[in-house]
This record gives structure tokens, sequence and C-alpha cells, in this order.
């Protein structure tokens, strides 16, 4: 190993990249044990608590009660994505073997859709059927985010698979729901579960619609979040702030766990083709 | 195109509703809301208007938003392309030990920009706020160093956030199109005692194109509707100075207008926009590959 | 008894199936031989009922099972790429159609059991498919065709995809299971030697169209016209433009660099004197001689080269600037450009008429 200007130069790169993106992550994991006091006072002089979580983890309806908030992000986003795959599957599996008109670009326009743009007509609708503010009404909401992004993918990776074992399938005699889930799916496996995570990520992130479009029954713990900045009279309070946010990235943790290489491939797959 | 109905049509049909209900309808409406004055505060009656809607954002506050939104896209792709592809040379490893740091500077992608926002108004916060801190230390006068509440760093500090959030994907994106490249190129060329820089320029930045298209997209459209960090940093302020079109159309509704038609033409200018910015990066990418 | 009534097929602006129409009778084996490109898979295709034709219509004992789906033809058919199910192990993929069908555990163990050892392959029942090596994935598409029983067999150039060894002793089995694969028969291939190793019928085709049918021994000896003839034999014909010209009492023939007496074929060259000709002979009906015998039809030539196949060997020999092939069924290794002399039985020539490339007999 060279120990060049060039290797040191990398090397000096390669550290600059690392505590930029991973050192605030680290950073935000200190304070969320760090007690309020020594994070106004900048101190490090403290020991680790864990009064920051379990001030978060009250349920009931004082101030944070971000248990409740993080059980409706995951029954929303969950709700959601479950759905939303249930419905885009079938419809993926038609526009890629069965004799349907091609539909896949009329699919993939919805993906690029703003959300702002649908916003407030549904939010108008949702008033109207009184889904404003529900569970029912922020997972059909959150469909429109997962279907379009689910079908064109799940199109892209039944496409992929050679048609001769689909033709063999047909010839076995499997019907075509079975052909679906016993053989199309598994033999896409990966791909699948990749494409559900990441309407689970989309759901679960998101802020903006859930902003408007839920009150304080299926308030979403991004909204809850927004809350600890200053509102309710409180001043900022960063501790509590963010050991929400270490909870919040829980899921995606255990996400990262699992892959890196399949992540990109589908988030960028879509373009691609 | 002769539609043959057959049984198969019932597989796509609940996506289909879904996508007409909850997409193509709102839209619809949308669109419609554009060309009448439909306002909850006071509540009015719905009149027809005509363009005047779009005359009147047009005539107004549209070039001041226009340019926070294409100033803002602009810092972030160039920043997140010139990082993230350094950042791709950097880190081509597939050793266990690579591949772990690669992972651990991925983790902002998958926070929540909302979380994102929190922890940068942390950082630049006042008198505590590491950046702060670290700042001073360089020599920064200023006091904060980049207050979000100032307007010339308004922008910035939004601008700083979205990059670190989002150039982990721009490098992997860039990686992957790196990997893409048949290794035997490479080797040939090392091997004929070419040097590292000319390999870059003449075997890896040509073969760049097609990720480069898929960074503009996917990240292009996102910045465009670009929401949730700046409600969070500088809830558009100070004044205007942060508020992207996207913004506009938040203002024009829930933001304190309560306007529906506003907020409906608002969002039907960002439509156009991104429609016309895909088209733009495909063509010009279409005419570049076309040129080899 | 299957029968294809003038079946038309295009994709797009490529006419794979033009007027396609014959018979399979029950318990024959048919082979449809072609090279690629001849419309071999789309008709497989669409006797099993995977795709639709544009025009005509399929029979199976006198029903019109022309828009029936695959599952309700009793059809099994065994893929060139073999189409193994990536994500079932060998097992399963063999018991798949019976899984289908919902039959009941024990004797769906049964007759998967008796097929894969009846195939040998008993041992890998609970491999993965990725593991195995071409030959076994193809017994293992072949179990699963095999498993049910079918009324009508498919396959698709099944020794494509595999190596010399392996295509040579596949072919050994499936002639020794040819007998119980099934009541209808149809392979594809572009190899005779397959044709003439299990074939009871062949069905020759180009760009779409049939353009003969009969047994192996009526194509490979009144081949219909000379590029069925260059084909239908390994290695190919040998083709010699050349004219049949008098000479005193008898005929000869003469070519750019030989000219050969055909006096005993006068009979049936009489009618061609003059007119431009194609002469075939086929390898394995030549033989290498002493240079000092003398023999009916012979010719004199030099070795080119050679090449060594197995037990047997393909002798190039010049005559002039006419490049022969001799098939030599012994290992053969002569001198380059040492002289020999190619023996034949004039009654195994072929003529053909040099514009229509058709036989003259």
């Amino acid at each position: 190993m060279k120990l060049g200007v060039g290797f040191v130069l990398k090397l000096l790169v390669k550290v600059v990249f690392i505590v930029f993106f991973f050192g605030p992550i680290v950073l935000c994991a200190i304070n969320s044990l760090r007690p309020h006091w020594a994070i106004v006072t900048n101190s490090l002089n403290f020991v680790p608590t864990i009064e920051n979580y379990m001030s978060l983890m009250a349920t009931g309806l004082e101030q944070f009660a971000f248990g409740r908030y993080f059980i409706n992000s995951a029954i929303i986003a969950g709700g959601a994505t479950v759905f939303g795959t249930v419905v885009s599957l079938p419809a993926a599996y038609a526009l890629s073997r069965l004799k349907v008109a091609n539909l896949g670009v009329f699919f993939l326009s919805f993906r690029f859709l703003p959300i702002t743009t649908v916003l407030l007509p549904i939010f108008i609708l949702w008033q109207f059927l009184g889904l404003v503010d529900t569970y029912q009404g922020m997972i059909l909401l959150y469909m429109i985010i997962v279907v379009p992004y689910t079908v064109w993918m799940m199109q892209i990776y039944f496409n992929e698979i050679p048609d001769e074992i689909f033709q063999a399938a047909q010839i076995d005699g499997y019907s075509n729901l079975e052909i679906l889930f016993r053989i199309m799916l598994p033999a896409c496996l990966p791909g699948f579960l990749v494409t559900v995570w990441i309407s689970f990520l989309f759901c679960w992130n998101e802020f903006f619609l859930a902003l408007v479009l839920s009150g304080t029954s299926a308030e979403t713990a991004p909204v809850a979040c927004s809350f600890f900045l200053g509102t309710l009279g409180i001043g900022h309070r960063w501790g509590e702030l963010s050991a929400a946010g270490i909870l919040m990235s829980i899921p995606l943790f255990i996400f990262i766990a699992f892959t890196q290489k399949y992540f990109v491939k589908a988030l960028s797959f879509g373009l691609v083709k | 195109m002769r539609f043959k109905f057959s049984r198969d049509y019932f597989y796509v049909l609940p996506a289909l509703v879904i996508i007409l209900v909850i997409g193509l309808f709102p839209l619809c409406f949308s669109i419609y809301a554009t060309f009448v004055d439909y306002s909850l505060v006071p509540p009015r009656p719905i009149t027809f208007v005509g363009g005047k809607n779009y005359v009147d954002i047009l005539t107004g506050p549209f070039l001041r938003a226009l340019g926070i939104t294409v100033s803002m896209v602009a810092a972030c792709l160039a920043l997140e392309i010139a990082f993230g592809f350094i950042g791709a040379l950097l880190f081509t490893g597939t050793s266990k030990i690579e591949t772990a740091v690669r992972t651990l500077i991925s983790g902002p992608i998958l926070l929540s920009s909302v979380v994102v926002g929190m922890l940068w108004k942390y950082l630049y916060f006042p008198v505590i706020g590491p950046v702060t801190l670290f700042l001073k230390f360089l020599g920064v006068p200023e006091n904060p160093p980049i207050d979000t509440a100032r307007t010339d760093t308004a922008l910035i500090s939004i601008i700083i956030a979205d990059v670190w959030q989002w150039t982990p994907l721009v490098l992997l994106i860039f990686l992957s199109g790196i990997l893409a490249i048949p290794k035997e190129l490479l080797e040939a060329a090392e091997i004929d005692g070419m040097p590292s820089l000319s390999r870059l320029r003449y075997i890896i930045i040509p073969n760049m194109g097609g990720v480069l298209t898929i960074v503009l997209l996917l990240r292009g459209t996102m910045l465009f509707t670009e929401f949730d960090k700046i409600f969070i940093l500088t809830k558009g302020g100070p004044g205007v100075h942060t508020m992207n079109i996207v913004y506009k159309s938040y203002e024009a509704s829930f933001g304190g207008i309560y306007s529906i038609s506003d907020a409906a033409t608002w969002s039907i200018f960002v439509l156009i926009i991104i429609n016309i910015f895909v088209l733009a990066s495909a063509k010009m990418l279409a005419r570049g590959l076309r040129r080899r | 008894m299957i029968e294809i009534d003038h079946i038309h097929k295009s994709y797009g602006e490529t006419k794979a199936l033009d007027d396609v129409t014959f018979d399979i009778e029950e318990g024959s084996f048919m082979c449809v031989f072609g090279p690629p490109g001849a419309g071999r898979t789309t008709l497989l295709k669409i006797i099993a009922g995977v795709e639709r034709p544009d025009a005509g219509k399929v029979f199976c004992d006198q029903e019109d099972i022309t828009e029936k789906p695959p599952r309700e033809r009793g059809v099994a058919m065994v893929f060139q790429n073999f189409a193994l199910y990536p994500h079932f192990n060998v097992y399963k993929n063999i018991a798949s159609p019976l899984l289908v069908q919902k039959l009941p555990k024990e004797q769906i163990d049964a007759r998967v059991r008796r097929v894969a050892s009846f195939l040998g392959i008993e041992p890998l029942l609970t491999r993965g498919v990725e593991r195995l090596s071409g030959g076994e994935r193809q017994r293992v598409a072949i179990g699963r065709a095999l498993v049910r029983e079918p009324k009508i067999l498919l396959l698709d150039e099944p020794l494509a995809n595999l190596d010399a060894k392996g295509r040579m002793s596949m072919r050994t089995e499936l002639k020794k299971i040819q007998a119980k694969l099934g009541k209808h028969i149809v392979y594809t291939t572009s190899d005779p030697l397959e044709v003439f190793a299990l074939a009871d019928r062949v069905c020759v085709m180009e760009k779409g169209k049939v353009k003969q049918l009969g047994t192996p021994e009526e194509v490979y000896k009144g081949p219909i016209d000379m590029t069925t003839a260059v084909r239908f034999g390994y290695p190919a014909m040998n083709t010699v433009k050349c004219r049949v010209l008098k000479k005193g009492d008898g005929l000869t023939l003469e070519s750019e660099d030989f000219t050969l007496d055909i006096t005993p074929l006068q009979k049936i060259l009489k009618p061609f004197l003059s007119m431009d000709l194609i002469m075939g002979l086929r390898p394995e009906h030549i033989k290498l001689v002493d240079t000092k015998e003398k023999t009916d039809g012979a010719l004199s030539g030099k070795i080119f080269g050679y090449e060594v196949l197995g037990s047997d060997t393909i002798a190039y020999v010049s005559v002039g600037n006419t490049l022969i092939q001799v098939f030599v069924p012994f290992i053969y290794e002569p001198k380059i450009n040492a002289d020999v002399r190619l023996s034949f039985d004039l009654d195994d020539l072929y003529f053909f008429d040099s514009k229509t490339e058709k036989p003259i007999r």
C-alpha cells in the first residue's frame, strides 16, 4: 500500500465523508440519551439516561404521548402498504402476462404526480365522506403513493422472468392466481420484498399529507415530531426530539440490515426502463 | 387498439379504481378549481373566473417563488451530483469493511425528512448547535453562522440539510453505474499504463450517462416538490424567502390563506414544471447518448 | 391422432407459420426438422396451447382443441432451456403438475420417485435447481413432463443445450424410453442424427412452411430439394456443379475439376444432356481406397485435412479446387497432401437442377 500523497488525500476525504454523514446520526443517538439540561448547556458531563424515551412513551393524552403516534404510523403505513400491495400485484401480473392493454405507462405517470395536486380535492372529498383524521382515510390516501410505484416495479420484475417458466406453469395446469402467487412472486422474491419495504418507507416518513389530513386521532409520527419544535409553549425539547427521531428510524435500520444492493436497484430501476 | 374485454381485466380493476379515485379525479378537480374562485375564508360561493387565477399568480409572487425553487433545485442537484460522484469513486470496494462503511454513510436516506429537519435545526442552533460551534471555531463571525431565520442563510440551511440527506443515495446510484462498467476495460487501461485521472476521464465518465439520467429524474422531481424540510426549518421564512412553489401551495391552503383555487393553481404550476423538467432531461440525455 | 390443419401464425411482420398441415398418428414419434427460424418452436407452442394461431385448427382425437387452454389438453412440454421453476427443488419441480391436480400425497410421491429412478435422478430429488448440470436439468424437465403421463408430449430441441457428451448419452436414453414416452410425441431438432435415431416420421420445415413429410428413409433417399438433401445428413452432403455430356457411346459428367464416366446412368440422365446440374454425394457413401484399385465411380485427390471425432474421422479431400468431405468410420490420420482415391457407387449419386434445386432423381 503506497503511502503517497494521493492515498492520504483520499483517506482524508473518506474520513470527512464518514464524519459528515454518519456523525449527526451518532449525535442524535447520543442526544436521545442526554438529559435536557445537559443539552441546553452543552455539557458533556452527564450520565446517559432514558428519561427522554420514558417521557415519550406515555400514551395518554399528555403532552408528547409519542407512543400513540408511533402506533398510528405503524397502522397507517402498514395498512396502506398491505392493501396497496395486495391491489397492485394482480394488476402488475395482468400487465405483464395477460392480454390487457398497455396501461403500464398510465400507472407510471402517477408516480411523478406531485402530492399537492391531489391534496386539497381529497381533503374536500374526505370531509364529505367523513374520512378526515381517520385510519381508513389515511390508509386510503397513502395508497396513491403505494399503488403506482408497486404496480410499475412488480411489472418490471415479472417481465424479467423468462416466458417459458410462465408457459410451463400454464401447461402444468396452474390457474392465473396460482401462477401469480406460487410461481411468479417467489421467483422475484428479493425484488418484491424491497419494493414492499420502500413503499412502507415512503408512507412511514411521509409528512405533508399527514399534516393536512390527520388531526388528533390519526396523527402520524412525523407530524408529532413537528410538535417538538417550540409549540406548546415548551421551548425546543431536543432530548425528546432526538429520542423520537431514533425511534422513528428503527424500522429503517432493520431494513438496512438486509440489503443495500437491492435498495438502489429498486429505487432507480423504474427509470432505467 | 381494440379492447377485447376478457376476464383478465378484473385483475387490473382494483388498482385502476384506486388510481382513478385518489389520483385522476382529484387531479381533474384541481384543474377545475384553477378556473374558479373557491375560497374558504371568508366562505363565499364558487364563481367562474376563467384564467384570472393564473394571471394573478404569474404577475404576482410567481417569479419569486420560481426563482427560489430553481435555485434550490439547481444548488442541491449540483452539490449532490458532485459529492455523490466523488464519493462513489472513493467507496468502491466490495470488502466487508467497505460495505459496512457504505451502510453507515447511507443512514440519512432512510430518515424522515421531518427528522432530518429537526436534526439540522439542532445542529444550526445558536450557542449549542454543533455546526454553530464548529463554524465559530473556524472563525465565522456571524452569530449564529447559519441562521434559519436570516435572509442570507435561510436557503443555505435547507440546501445543506438536503445535501446531507440525499447525497448517499446519489452515491449509491453512481456506484451501481461504475460497477456496471466491465472490469476488463479498466484493467486493460491500467495495464496499458493509463493514469487514473485519464481512466476517469475517458472510461468512467462517458459511461455515466445512464445513471446521471436516473439521478436527475429521481432527485429532480423530488426536489421540485420539497416541502417537509422547509416547513421544519424555516416555515418559508424569513418572510417569503424560502417559499418554493409547493410551499406556496400549502400557504394558499392551510397555511393561512385558505383559498382552494389559489392552492390548486400553484399545484398545477408544480405539475407543469415537473413535466417540463422530465421531458427536458430525458431529451437532453437521449441526444447526448445518441451522439455517441 | 393429432391433426394440424392449415395453421397460420405471424408475429408482427414475420410469418412464423404459413399454412402448416400434417398429422401425427397415435403411438408415433414425429420429428419436426429444420433450421432455426423455421417455426418449430411456434408450432409446438400452438399445439401446447400457450400460443393461439391466427388461423387454422388443431384437432386431437377428432376434437377441436384450438381454443382450449393448455391444462385441458393433456399436453406436456419439455422446453429448450428447461424452464425449471427456480425456487422449487427437483422434487417439487417434477411433482408440480401433480400438485396442481391436488392428488393424494402418497400417490404423488410414488409417481415422482418412479419417474426419478427411471431417469436416474433419484439422488438429486432434494437438491435446488441452480446446482444441477445441464444434463441433470434436462432430465428434471423430462421428468416433469413424464410424471403426468400426458396424451401429447412435446420436446423442443431438448438436447440443444447440452454438450456433445451429454447429447450422445441423452440420445441413447431417449431411445430407451421412447416406448414409454406417451401417446403422441412431437420432437423438434435441427440435428439429423437425432431424427435417424428416434423418429418414425419426420416433417421438414423451413421459413414457416412444411416442405416434406415422410419417414426418415424417404427424406434421406428422396429429399424434396437440395437444401433438404444437404441438411438432412451429417456431415453435410457434398455438392458439385457439373454438366452431363455425350462421349462416344456413353455419358460423362464434367465438372470444373474432374470428369466422371457415368454411362450406367444413361437412361436416367439422357434427357438432361448439356444442362447445368448439381451433383450430390454424401460423405458416408464414399470410401477411401488404394490408389491402384480401379473402381466404377472414382475420383483422385489429395488429402487437404482431417478431423477426428470420437471413433470416426471426417477427411477433407481436394480434387482440384473442389473439396470433398469423406466420412471414415474409424480413426484415420493420413499425411497431408497424400494421394488418395475416392470410391463410390454411382447409384448413390443425387442430381439436382441447377436453377430450381429440385431433384432429377
